[in-house]
């Protein structure tokens, strides 16, 4: 293999790199990326926050479903706004609340003034009315819950009252509440049928919006957990014994750490978990864009003839060479700034936007692992399509003609995608140990694994093949490079090719 | 003794089917400026290719600045090929410095000699602007300037008036003959007759990759037969059935005879009087154009027969 002069690779590869990193052009579009992840991870979260209840009606010719469910529904919510409330600082509180707190010393007080307040709630929103002049502290609660609704939802926005709310109490009209929907005043109503204890024929979710089920669902869940509670008295089985009877069984995921230590596994530790297949999608990125660049770069210098003039300078192989390294480093400070921005995303962005992620990122921070691997296998991965791309780009003359060289390689590049998902469920399967040895797919396939690491002779197996691999690409590369550039007219095709590399047309 | 700038010894290269040179000889001396002429794909520009060490030859020998080895010359060669190109988005001292270091320069000096060459130019205040702004003509002269920033021992200037306009091909023109006076050897590829005739010292003419003829500009001249201007009244036909004229470009009361070789222009002369009314005779060496045409029409016709 001819000796690459490190001036002038390096020369070649300093024009690259600025080339590419002084344009605005360049950091509008790596920024973009992690733009795109942070409002996908931040959007549904201030999205939950500004929406607005979905508005649903009951029409209930059972007479008394609706009502228990909407108790279930407003003890439930009172219950949790009161413990928030305790739990905080009375002069921060609004009124009626820092007055109300302050009286509510046990938890008898607490259940008391709940249960209170429940009955008061119901009874206002039954009969579609308020308390014009509220006297007691439970007629101010109720007041104050049935008036403004909104302020209860800032004590706590975890309620359902913030993602449901009934609409003029319960109705009998179906007339009226099809106009409040083509009003689009109502998400949804649900008719309760006559005898729903005896059979839930007849009932029925009325909507315009199909699309969304969270209404139906939830208030399918409430009306069954009413009406079998209703069907358990009826049999005579005791509330403690159906309570006991109704009670599932929950497997707690616990996590057996690398030391033997038994934990109890949270969301946290299921992120980790995937994070690797999110790493092989980046990396993916990465390497399809750096590699890209590359190629249309050489194509760029070829159409415009300049190559003449670089290789008038410098031999092919410290051009290809200074190439392949300016594009390498423009990859590696568009994956570092990813890096740098997932990690200020992660620690910064709750306090930015005042707003929680909806997916916990920070646990990623625990593994740098993940990082080191990410950026080794994006230069393991990079190096080898870099060196076949650049080969193959000096052998077109336009970007349609690379387009059609690039098929294969393209094709190619997919399967790492689509295998993705299946080897992040099982990390040390057959597949994942199979494709881990196949030098196209290895980085992808190797840091598709980081969660459950293969034994270290897999990693340095794997990582010797991919160097061995780089190399012997980088060597027919530079061979189809020094004969491709100069080369005008149709692409030879593979058996051409081989020939031509066989003879001395390629330049010195 | 000094070698020769440029010494080639029966070069051929082919492409796939094709023999883009054939048995090509070659010596350019040292501190001339050295014409290649030829037709459209007769080879100019692979000998060039060859001569800067882009591509190699397939059979025989080349030596140039008495090294065989091309990147041995690498930094002592400046090359401008016939198509020229920028990177758009670099700015022009920029890129003429860059062209500089790519050859071996230091950052200062390719940066000192890149300004006193654009300044050279006339583009002093254009070394900031962005490649991409620069007119096609400027663009070739800051390719120029990119050519000769390391004051390069052979310089290689493939069609370098093409796209510049009278005043900027007076000014390139210039500045080869400076580089001749400063002892440096360039060689030239034009179309232009009239330019080479004016600039170079030397030629060869190469068609279909074979050598035609070479020598000085005056040499080149004499080896062919002269022509003679007539002006004239009567019936043109009677000037192609003349003994000793090989073509003729008649048009109407105005003509030029190419004569043969061997052809006596006193005898056309008193062949001509009573046929025609001669109001004007001149005999003249052939100029490098008719030289041109000449040579190569005749190579043409003999292998199409």
């Amino acid at each position: 293999m001819m000796r690459i002069d490190p001036r002038s690779a390096t020369l070649v590869a300093g024009r690259e790199y600025l080339d590419n990193v002084r344009t605005r052009g360049f950091w509008l579009s790596i920024l973009l990326l992690p733009v795109l992840v942070t409002a996908a991870a931040a959007i549904p979260a201030i999205l939950t926050d500004s929406e607005a209840a979905a508005r649903y009606a009951v029409i209930d010719q059972s007479g008394w479903v609706a009502n228990a469910v909407h108790a279930r529904v407003v003890g439930d919510d009172v219950r949790a706004v009161l413990y928030v409330a305790m739990a905080s600082d009375p002069a921060r509180l609004p009124s009626p609340l820092d007055e109300i707190v302050p009286t509510l010393e046990t938890e008898g007080d607490r259940a008391a003034f709940e249960q209170l307040c429940v009955e008061l709630i119901v009874e206002l929103e039954r009969n579609a009315t308020e308390i014009v002049a509220p006297q007691t502290l439970a007629e101010r609660f109720a007041h104050w819950w049935t008036v403004d609704p909104d302020a209860v939802v800032a004590i706590d926005d975890d309620i359902t009252l913030r993602r449901f709310r009934l609409q003029g109490g319960v109705g009998t009209d179906r007339d009226t509440l099809n106009g409040l929907l083509a009003a689009e005043r109502l998400m949804g109503y649900f008719v309760i049928p006559e005898d729903p204890v005896a059979s839930g024929e007849g009932a029925a979710y009325v909507t315009r919006k199909l699309t969304n089920p969270d209404l139906r669902r939830w208030y399918e869940r409430l009306v069954t957990d009413v009406i079998r509670d209703r069907r358990l008295r009826e049999e005579n089985v005791d509330a403690e014994i159906a309570s006991w009877i109704q009670t599932p069984v929950r497997f707690a995921p616990v996590r057996l750490t690398d030391e033997g230590a038994e934990t109890e596994a949270d969301i946290t530790d299921t992120i980790a978990q995937w994070a690797p297949v999110a790493f092989v999608y980046l990396l993916w990125i990465s390497v399809f864009a750096t590699t890209q660049m590359l190629l249309t770069n050489t194509i760029e210098e070829k159409s415009n003839k300049l190559v003449e003039v670089l290789l008038s300078s410098v031999a092919p192989i410290d051009l290809m060479a200074g190439k392949i390294l300016g594009i390498a480093a423009t990859g590696l400070t568009i994956v570092a700034t990813w890096l740098l921005v997932l990690i200020g995303v992660v620690l910064g962005l709750p306090k930015v936007l005042g707003a929680t992620l909806t997916v916990d990122l920070t646990g990623l921070l625990d593994h740098p692992a993940y990082l080191v691997s990410f950026v080794m296998y994006y230069v393991l991965g990079y190096f080898f399509y870099a060196a076949i791309l650049c080969g193959l780009g000096s052998l077109a003359n336009n970007l349609k003609e690379a387009q059609n060289l690039m098929m294969p390689v393209q094709l190619c590049l997919l399967i790492p995608l689509l295998v993705m998902v299946p080897i992040g469920r099982d990390p040390t399967g057959g597949l994942a140990v199979a494709l881990s040895w196949f030098p196209p797919f290895t980085p992808f396939v190797m840091m598709n694994r980081a969660a459950f690491p293969p034994h270290w002779l897999t990693y340095l197996g794997t990582t010797l093949l991919m160097i061995g691999c780089i190399y012997v690409a980088l060597r027919v590369a530079t061979r189809v490079f020094a004969m491709g550039i100069l080369m005008t007219g149709k692409p030879p095709k593979l058996r051409q090719l081989v020939k031509l590399l066989r003879g001395r047309h390629h330049a010195a | 003794m000094i070698a020769p700038a440029i010494e080639l010894e029966r070069v051929a290269k082919h492409f796939a089917h094709v023999t883009a040179v054939q048995d090509l000889d070659l010596s350019v001396p040292r501190g001339c400026v050295f014409g290649v002429l030829g037709p459209n794909g007769a080879g100019k520009t692979t000998s060039i290719r060859m001569i800067v060490g882009i591509l190699r030859p397939d059979q025989g020998s080349l030596r140039v600045l008495g090294e065989s080895e091309p990147s041995a010359i690498k930094r002592q060669l400046g090359y401008l090929p016939e198509e020229k190109g920028l990177y758009k988005k670099m700015r022009v001292l920029e890129l003429v410095a860059y062209f500089g270091r790519l050859k071996g320069m230091s950052r200062r000096s390719a940066k000192d000699a890149g300004q006193v060459l654009l300044e050279r130019f006339g583009l002093g205040d254009w070394r900031d602007e962005k490649c991409e702004s620069l007119s096609k003509g400027m663009g070739q002269k800051v390719q120029i300037a990119g050519t000769l920033i390391h004051q390069p021992e052979l310089i290689v200037l493939d069609e370098p008036f093409s796209g510049l306009d009278p005043v900027n091909v007076e000014l390139v023109r210039e500045v080869i003959l400076e580089q001749k006076a400063a002892n440096r050897t360039v060689l030239l590829s034009t179309h232009v007759m009239e330019q080479a005739e004016q600039i170079c010292d030397a030629i060869v003419l190469i068609n279909h990759g074979r050598k035609l003829v070479d020598g000085t500009i005056s040499d080149v001249r004499k080896q062919t037969a002269r022509t003679v201007i007539l002006d004239y009244e009567g019936d043109g036909r009677v000037l192609g059935e003349l003994p000793g004229v090989a073509r003729v470009n008649d048009a109407g009361r105005h003509a030029e005879l190419s004569l043969a070789p061997d052809a006596d222009p006193q005898a056309l002369l008193e062949q001509l009087v009573g046929r025609l009314t001669i109001r004007r005779f001149d005999t003249r060496e052939a100029s490098l154009h008719e030289v041109f045409v000449r040579a190569v029409k005749t190579d043409d016709a003999h292998r199409s027969a």
